[in-house]
């Protein structure tokens, strides 16, 4: 009747595997929405530029006129080998566009997920310990309203007082050509603070600013409100109430029984609004003229450039999966209830 | 049995109300009971007739719409008059409670032997976290839990077993009254034996006084002294052991005793109708409705524990004194 | 009840009803603050559909009237929320993109929910490798930025309110799918199906519309949450030049537009288009938060602490008629 945990490895193995159908879903999809759409991406492109007779001799050189199967096997394949595929319009290898702008979204994703966390989980286990008090419903209110704006508005509003108004941040873009750093992990600020760069450090930080606020806060708003149902739901547990009933004094009951517990889930929570995160970071890219992933997807796709897009997407597609794997196994790790 | 030293707990009219969205409810209304000191006390009664939330009621751990009234005294001193840090303090040291559902009372994120560490320093701070482990070990080892399993997680125990670490948490620093609440329910018929023994045994050993809340009229019979009755939030009946159970005086508990299916039964009898909604209770006496006896008093005015014959009350008018 | 005229009569199974207070208990018991969230709710969407039907009779310009209007003006009385760069007046801007973001809001939660729960109920219901197989392709979905979904399907459906709306549904379908058919699943476990199988309720309907009813109930919540959320992305498509075609009204284009005013300090043409967004998402917002709340609380505080509220739940359905869910016709 009683079962021993298993062990956190053979958790870690066995998620891996199911990982393997989740990512082969996703790129299955990217590429059947992206094959069947009305038109073609060479057409669309170039439909009015070239004679026909050309964009059928570019059509074949991408292999665009094979049978859809054997497309996808090339798709299937190609990603496999890393390999994310050249950029209509440039002739550029996607996965080299990958490799110099993802250090600049994951710079603005990690600051704001930061902020998001420090917001969201304050906020909310403040709310949620002192519930129907005028701090739960100003912070509930706080969630409900950060969450209605959308980013780009926000991000636009924040720049209007902060930047245009009051000067104190720049609008848009990530740094002054002349204060960049020396590149180490493509992270500015993170290369700054490694080679002592304080000046560069101070520009990076600047530039960062509105736009990690903008997307950190409304990703923390959304956090509020879970945190806050978290911590509502483990301060009326039972285990709780035995451990008042045992004489524990209130403030370890709060911090080692409830908001201890109430953190798994947030946890997890956290992990799934990486996804959200990664939106939000192509708007919030675009409001500020951020050189990310985002804002190049956005051109792709403006452009037409179906094979920039399908290159992003499935790249975004193994960061999501991968996050969320990473995020089971926190989760395991933290929960022993949770290993197989 | 004593009777020089002061009862180790002295419950005093005590009412105990919840806010609910449909109106104040009364769940225990009126009650008075002393438990003295290494006895055990029984407090039986069908779902929802209060015996729960007198238990919590008496240690003070209700939600927040549960309002208390009346006077508890343990060990001689008022309990409710104390300061919060000090009720804080007896709770586990002096009087501990053993809840019901034991599969959820364990935080599953702490092992154990953690469980046993947080209580034993929350009261006594100057044991160090070794010497407390020790205390777990042992305290564990007496109800048959093996001391390797100490640093084991709370899901790893199947629920027999976790009753028993509740109950051994809450007596590893051996408080004067331990309050029970169904703790046999949800086990099978070997663990509870073995369980009732173990109480049994504390009381022998430590002249702990126990109060037993249960529907289970049998494992009253087999560890307590005593046996109080409750309808509807009111105690109808009270007295030693065998003389309740060899003669009921009061209706209920004779309707009770005759629903207790033997080898010789050969027809089910029960109590018709059911208790009342104690968000409007019955005028009189609340067993009135249900009652084979009933007379036009008994829905008129409201009737007393009075003491019927040696020992043994009833609050009922068909005795006098009610 | 009618007695049989004879032994041999064959008598109907006896039919199962649900009593139809049970559905506004919930609403009832809740205590007045989520009620009046709900209230404030619907009350600021309702506002909102007010202006999308009656834009006309408010004010004088349409969203896409430019003649005799000026450039950039600032928020004055004949516009009090100004004009945009191209002769746009800012105001009819805001009160006709209220219909647009209606339009869309219903015809993709429509879209969603059509799609979302029958998938939800089937899978739930029947289990198995099916129930397998679609509970991962919409994990995965699920798992995928909604954004973005939303935004590679839009840009290859094209423009339109049917695409925009299209496009949006497909980003909450998985979320439908995967409430309803985990409520199926823990409801077909229930005590209460056996019983009523027991009693010999017909299989297939009569299940059906007890777990039906059942899983009904989370429908209100998440539908005013997906609905807050369709405003959301519908916005964001439009942003990111998605969606409907200009030059029809629509507040997330309007607000890409005006991102190259701000620099020269130009503030009414990002404003008013956001504060439309704001509020009518904060007033779905509400409406779900407020349900949620009133649903919710019930559930977790009985199954939490193990004890029914003393007293007022007794055995035998003692509370008058308020505890009885169930009726069995003879």
């Amino acid at each position: 009747m009683s079962r021993r945990s298993g062990s956190l490895r053979t958790y870690v193995i066995t998620r891996l595997f199911l990982t393997i159908p989740m990512l082969l879903i996703l790129l299955t999809f990217v590429f059947v929405i992206l094959r069947v759409a009305p038109g073609d991406p060479i057409s669309a492109a170039y439909g009015q530029r070239l004679p026909p007779e050309q964009i059928a001799e570019v059509r074949h050189h991408l292999g665009l006129d094979r049978p859809l199967i054997v497309q996808y096997g090339s798709y299937l394949a190609s990603v496999a080998h890393g390999d994310f595929g050249q950029s209509v319009i440039t002739q550029q290898s996607v996965g080299a566009i990958i490799k110099a702008r993802f250090p600049a979204t994951l710079e603005l994703t990690l600051a704001a997920m930061m902020i998001a966390i420090i917001v969201g989980v304050g906020l909310g286990s403040v709310a949620g310990r002192y519930r129907d008090t005028p701090v739960d419903l100003g912070g509930r209110l706080f969630g409900i309203v950060i969450y209605a704006a959308p980013i780009f508005w926000l991000g636009m509003m924040f720049q209007l007082l902060f930047a245009v108004k009051l000067h104190i941040f720049p609008t848009g873009g990530r740094i002054a050509a002349f204060a960049q750093p020396r590149h180490i992990t493509g992270l500015y600020t993170l290369d700054s603070l490694l080679t002592g760069n304080w000046s560069s450090l101070w520009t990076s930080l600047r530039y960062l600013a509105l736009p990690a606020i903008t997307l950190g806060l409304v990703i923390g708003g959304v956090l509020v409100r879970l945190v806050r149902v978290h911590m509502l739901q483990t301060l009326q547990a039972d285990y709780v109430e035995a451990a008042r009933a045992r004489g524990i004094p209130e403030w370890r009951v709060v911090m080692r029984h409830a908001f201890r517990n109430a953190l798994i889930p947030v946890i997890t929570v956290t992990g799934l609004q990486f996804a959200a995160l990664l939106g939000g970071a192509v708007l919030t890219e675009t409001t500020f003229t951020w050189p990310g992933l985002g804002s190049q997807l956005v051109d792709y796709l403006s452009g037409r450039d179906y094979p920039g897009v399908q290159g992003i997407v499935t790249f975004f597609a193994f960061l999501v999966i991968g996050v969320s794997l990473l995020i089971d196994i926190l989760n395991a790790y933290v929960d022993p209830r949770i290993r197989y | 049995m004593r009777t020089q030293a002061p009862p180790i707990l002295s419950v005093h009219d005590m009412r105990v109300g919840y806010r609910t969205p449909r109106g104040v409810v009364i769940a225990v209304d009126g009650v008075t009971i002393e438990i003295a000191e290494g006895e055990a006390v029984g407090l039986v009664g069908e779902s929802g007739c209060g015996k729960t939330t007198l238990g919590r009621a008496i240690v003070g751990v209700l939600p927040e719409e549960g309002f208390v009234e009346g006077r508890v005294e343990i060990g001689g001193r008022d309990f409710t008059a104390l300061p919060r840090d000090e009720r804080r303090r007896m709770r586990g040291e002096e009087i501990a409670l053993v809840f019901q559902e034991p599969m959820t009372r364990l935080n599953p994120l702490m092992r154990v032997e953690d469980h046993f560490v947080e209580t034993i320093r929350a009261h006594k701070s100057d044991v160090t976290k070794d010497e407390a482990k020790r205390m777990a070990r042992e305290a564990l080892k007496a109800m048959g839990i093996p001391p390797t399993r100490v640093s084991s997680y709370p899901h790893e125990f199947s629920g027999g077993m976790r009753q028993r670490i509740m109950i051994a948490l809450g007596i590893v620093l051996r408080p004067k009254l331990v309050i029970a609440d169904e703790p046999t329910t949800a086990l099978d018929v070997i663990v509870e034996a073995q369980i009732l023994s173990i109480l049994e045994d504390l009381k022998d050993s430590y002249d702990m006084g126990l109060l037993l809340i249960t529907h289970n009229l049998g494992i009253v019979a087999q560890t307590c002294d005593r046996v109080a009755v409750m309808y509807a939030g009111k105690i109808v009946e009270i007295g030693d052991v065998r003389d309740v159970f060899a003669e009921p005086k009061h209706p209920y508990t004779q309707g009770l005793l005759r629903s207790l299916i033997h080898l010789d039964t050969t027809e089910l009898s029960s109590i018709p109708g059911a208790p009342p909604d104690l968000l409007r209770p019955p005028p009189g006496c609340r067993f009135a409705p249900r009652c084979p006896h009933r007379m036009p008093v008994c829905t008129e005015r409201v009737p007393v524990l009075a003491e019927v014959e040696g020992g043994q009350e009833a609050a009922c008018f068909l005795y006098p004194g009610s | 009840m009618s007695t049989p005229a004879s032994a041999t009569e064959t008598r109907r199974p006896p039919r199962v009803r649900v009593l139809p207070e049970r559905w506004l208990r919930p609403w009832r018991e809740a205590g007045r603050f989520p009620r009046s969230i709900v209230w404030a709710g619907a009350g600021i969407t309702a506002v909102f559909v007010f202006v999308a039907i009656f834009a006309p009779l408010i004010w004088r310009y349409s969203g896409t009237d430019y003649q005799n209007i000026p450039r950039l003006a600032a928020p004055s009385a004949a516009h009090p929320f100004g004009t945009t760069s191209i002769s746009f007046d800012v105001f009819a801007r805001v009160l006709y993109g209220a219909r647009l973001a209606l339009e869309v809001m219903l015809l993709s939660v429509a879209i969603s929910i059509a799609i979302g729960l029958p998938l939800g109920l089937y899978a739930g219901y029947r289990g198995g490798w099916r129930d397998r197989g679609l509970v991962l392709i919409m994990d995965s979905l699920y798992a995928f930025p909604g954004l973005l979904l939303a935004i590679v399907v839009a840009a290859f459906l094209g423009r339109g309110i049917f695409n925009a709306s299209a496009a949006i549904s497909v980003v909450y379908i998985p979320q439908y799918f995967r409430v309803i058919r985990n409520h199926v699943v823990s409801v077909r476990e229930e005590v209460f199906v056996d019983a009523a199988q027991a009693l010999g309720a017909r299989p297939r309907t009569i299940v059906w519309r007890y777990i039906f009813f059942n899983v009904v109930q989370s429908i209100p919540v998440i539908f005013s949450i997906n609905a807050a959320d369709a405003v959301l992305t519908l916005a964001g498509l439009g942003f990111l030049g998605y969606g409907v075609n200009p030059p029809t009204p629509e507040w997330g284009q309007d607000l890409s537009r005006a991102i190259h005013d701000l620099a020269s300090g130009v503030w009414w043409t990002a404003l008013f288009p956001g504060l439309a967004i704001v509020f009518l998402t904060t007033g779905l917002t509400l409406v779900g938060e407020g349900l949620n709340d009133i649903i919710n609380p019930l559930l977790r505080r009985v199954g939490m602490t193990g004890t029914s509220l003393i007293g007022t739940v007794a055995p035998g359905g003692a509370v008058a008629g308020e505890s009885k869910v169930l009726e069995v016709e003879p």
